[in-house]
């Protein structure tokens, strides 16, 4: 194979959002705002990706998205894994959100409440899915599979994953199935 | 380096290896020659000790591949197109290959040492008599010149080497073996399988036979192998040895004796013929690296470089007697190229087993052999189809990414443990046609120089008819198995099937009695040229449903077993 890039085995040191807004601002707006650019995204494009990600899966009572550093993750992905079109189509997709953003809203994304955020983030997701066959919406649905692919085949979201199990077993209880995640091993 | 060997083998993949240990183990000096690099045996090429989150670009390979037409045949299998296994593969950019663009064929490769013997299935099934008498029966294709008989001894030797994990089900349609402990069924697996049982006589639900150790012999441990830990992630290498592959079994086995010399990074070109003795001289190889010829020779040439791969090197091997390729007085090189059919996929739920899970990661499916040797009333069509089947794990609400929803409640919703659901998928037998052929293309070239193979081969009619009715039969079994939401989709009459999806490719070189109409004789020795033989997918006269390689092992084990008999005779 020729392609010659920067190799991404996922595990990596992961750079952390560092608020440089006013206390007050940062309670109401619940937002990490990213003041160096990552590998790929700028600044802002980070903060805007990694609040995206923290939308779509939130930390509950069992880790979201910023738990398992997906922005980050998805950052390294982009100078690792995708192609010169798939950049240009996540950064496009980055700026046209802000634009949307602004204009259903008549505020920058960043300036709105968490609550706002989401509100946005669900009504893009829910046109996506359900009117919209544009490029927006094309891209959109791309960031989104990402983001769920990276939460998902984490580390925090499979706190049940057992590189070797020791064999298999086919017809368990739920507290024959407990007992062997507690101790590890079959 | 010695250039003089009793044995050259081209190929170090399932046959190679086998060939390897077979003639080492009996004191021949043996060489075997490989195409692809060196991969060392739990070297740094094996990914098995990786979590998901530890693949390289978390299991996706590099987008500018597809963007620049690599690896097309296996993004078209999807599910092998990951980064935990990929260098495994062949990409096809760099090693192309060619068909008619009306009848995509799609040729799977390993080219490496080990070549796919380290990311096959491992499903290792017995062909039955039936299987063996299909071609005389109805008249398609080659009658075969060795029965069921002749190899049975020979399958008990490699389950006993390899270590096959299965049943014992007592089927007359898959003949039972040495099997050490076979993987346990799920709960809806084994609800499906007795309600079958209960309908049926001649069709079973069994767990799947597999290649990998449940409780290995002294032979398996001394060699440095040890038991399956259920991981299922086989086709990156193993570590602990405990599938059968020529990294884990057949090539130490072979190294052991002090007779094995394994050259890699050479292409094998040619077969040489010397008009003389009427003999094969040797062979030609191209280093890889820089591209230099240089020739080996040998007493015995045995061909194991994959049913297609062989034919290639064959077809290219020109001499005056043999203007057409070696050992194709008879014409029939190339011709009879085979291989199984998938044409309908199958799922449903399992009912109750709210309360049950799995555990592990189980290495191989279950099973419904053929049952449909014999045609029937309802039948219009010869032969027949299995299925493979799985319901290892109960189903669970997986992430919504490719529908609506976000935030809490969609994070809720992933998870939940959901129904049993089982899947099937037929297996059917593509008929020996003749006109089903590789050749060498007349103008293109890879980039050593070698002609590029035209693969030239389509299913028809009978394969048409056999899927109509694999979709009837998979949904009244799934009936009776007390299945519910019963869903059979069948690939339309008028949509095209490639030949090779289900990378059984075999044929090109047919076993035969009759030297007009085979390549070689029952010992898969050429008819032509008495020191050439062809052990891998290429002998064989018809594709039966079963999977394949368990045979060609079989079948190699038997053959260096003759040939080192006729090579201390020195008839060869
Ligand atoms: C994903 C997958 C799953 C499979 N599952 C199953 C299964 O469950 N059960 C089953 O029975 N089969 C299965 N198969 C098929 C099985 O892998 C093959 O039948 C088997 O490997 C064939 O053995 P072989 O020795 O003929 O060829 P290979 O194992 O392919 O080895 C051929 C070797 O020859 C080398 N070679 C080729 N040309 C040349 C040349 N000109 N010069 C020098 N060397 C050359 C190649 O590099 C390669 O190393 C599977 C295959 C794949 C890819």
């Amino acid at each position: 194979m020729e392609i010659n890039r920067r190799i991404f085995l996922g595990a990596m040191l992961y750079v952390v959002s560092a608020s440089v807004l006013p206390s007050e601002l940062k309670k109401v707006l619940k937002l990490n705002v990213f003041k160096s650019d990552a590998a790929f995204f700028n600044a802002d494009q980070m903060t805007l990706v990694y609040d995206l990600a923290n939308i779509m899966i939130p930390t509950t009572n069992t880790p979201g998205a910023s738990d398992s550093h997906t922005a980050q993750v998805l950052d390294e992905l982009m100078v690792s894994w995708a192609s010169s079109s798939t950049q240009r189509q996540f950064t496009n997709f980055l700026a046209q959100f802000q634009s949307k953003a602004k204009g259903a809203n008549n505020s920058n994304y960043f300036s709105l409440t968490k609550k706002e955020r989401e509100a946005f983030v669900e009504y893009v997701d829910g046109n996506a899915f359900e009117k919209d066959r544009n490029e927006f919406s094309t891209a959109y649905k791309r960031i989104k599979a990402l983001i769920f692919h990276i939460h998902y085949s984490s580390e925090e979201a499979n706190p049940n994953f057992f590189l070797v199990p020791g064999g298999y077993k086919g017809n368990l209880t739920e507290s024959e199935l407990s007992a062997i995640h507690k101790r590890k091993y079959l | 380096m010695n250039k003089e060997y009793d044995v050259i083998i081209v190929g170090s993949g399932i046959t190679g290896g086998w060939a390897a240990k077979e003639f080492c183990e009996r004191g021949f000096n043996t060489l075997v020659l490989e195409r692809g690099r060196n991969v060392e045996h739990r070297g740094p090429e094996y990914k098995d000790f990786q979590a998901p989150w530890e693949l390289q670009n978390r299991g996706m390979p590099d987008e500018e591949l597809a963007d620049n037409g690599h690896y097309a045949t296996l993004r078209k299998k999807g599910h092998l197109y990951k980064t935990d296994a990929l260098h495994f593969f062949v990409d096809d950019k760099k090693h192309p290959y060619s068909f008619p663009k009306d009848k995509p064929f799609m040729w799977t490769r390993g080219y490496q040492l080990g070549g796919r013997s380290l990311t096959w299935g491992r499903q290792a099934l017995r062909w039955s008599p039936m299987d063996f008498q299909a071609n005389a029966k109805d008249g398609h294709g080659i009658p075969w010149p060795i029965s069921y008989d002749d190899l049975a001894p020979w399958y008990s030797y490699v389950e006993k080497f390899i270590g096959v994990s299965a049943n014992k089900d007592g089927l007359e349609t898959l003949p039972d073996g040495e099997f050490q402990t076979p993987w346990e069924m799920s709960y809806a697996e084994q609800y499906i399988s007795n309600n079958i049982a209960k309908r049926y006589t001649d069709r079973h639900l069994i767990i799947g036979r597999a290649a990998n150790l449940t409780s290995p012999s002294q032979e398996q441990t001394a060699l440095g192998r040890s038991k399956c830990q259920a991981r299922s992630y086989c086709r990156r290498g193993c570590t602990f040895g405990a599938y059968f592959s020529s990294q884990s079994a057949t090539l130490p086995a072979a190294q052991k004796t002090g007779n094995l010399t394994v050259v890699t990074d050479a292409i094998v070109e040619r077969v040489d013929y010397d008009e003389s003795s009427k003999k094969a001289l040797g062979v030609t190889v191209i280093d890889t690296n820089t591209k230099e010829r240089r020739q080996y020779k040998s007493r015995v040439v045995f061909m194991c470089a994959s049913s297609l791969g062989t034919v290639q090197v064959l077809l290219n091997s020109k001499s005056e007697t043999f203007p057409t390729g070696i050992a194709n007085a008879s014409g029939m090189l190339g011709r009879y190229i085979l291989g199984h059919v998938t044409g309908v996929v199958a799922s449903a739920d399992v009912p109750g087993g709210e309360d049950k899970f799995a555990f592990g990661r189980r290495p191989i499916a279950t099973y419904i052999p053929n049952y449909r040797h014999e045609k029937r009333a309802d039948a219009d069509f010869v032969r027949g189809f299995g299925f493979q089947t799985t319901a290892q794990h109960r189903s669970s609400t997986r992430p919504t990414a490719k529908e609506k929803g976000i935030g809490i409640i969609a994070k809720q919703n992933v998870g939940q443990p959901g129904p049993w659901r089982f899947r099937a998928f037929m297996y059917g037998e593509v008929l020996p046609y003749y006109d089903n052929v590789a050749t060498l293309h007349p103008s293109k070239k890879d980039e050593w120089g070698m002609p590029l193979l035209h693969i030239d081969a389509e299913i028809k009619e009978n394969e048409r008819k056999m899927i109509k009715q694999a979709a009837k039969d998979i949904e009244e079994m799934l009936e009776a198995g007390g299945c519910t939401n019963i869903e059979v989709a069948a690939t339309p009459q008028s949509k095209h099937i490639p030949m090779g999806k289900q990378v059984h490719e075999m044929g090109g070189a047919c076993m035969g009695s009759d030297p007009n109409t085979s390549v070689l004789n029952g010992w898969g020795q050429a008819h032509d040229v008495p020191n050439l033989f062809v052990t891998d997918g290429a002998c064989m006269a018809s594709c039966a449903t079963q999977n394949p390689s368990l045979t060609y092992m079989a079948i190699t084990a038997r053959a260096a077993d003759y040939a080192s008999k006729l090579l201390q005779r020195n008839i060869i």
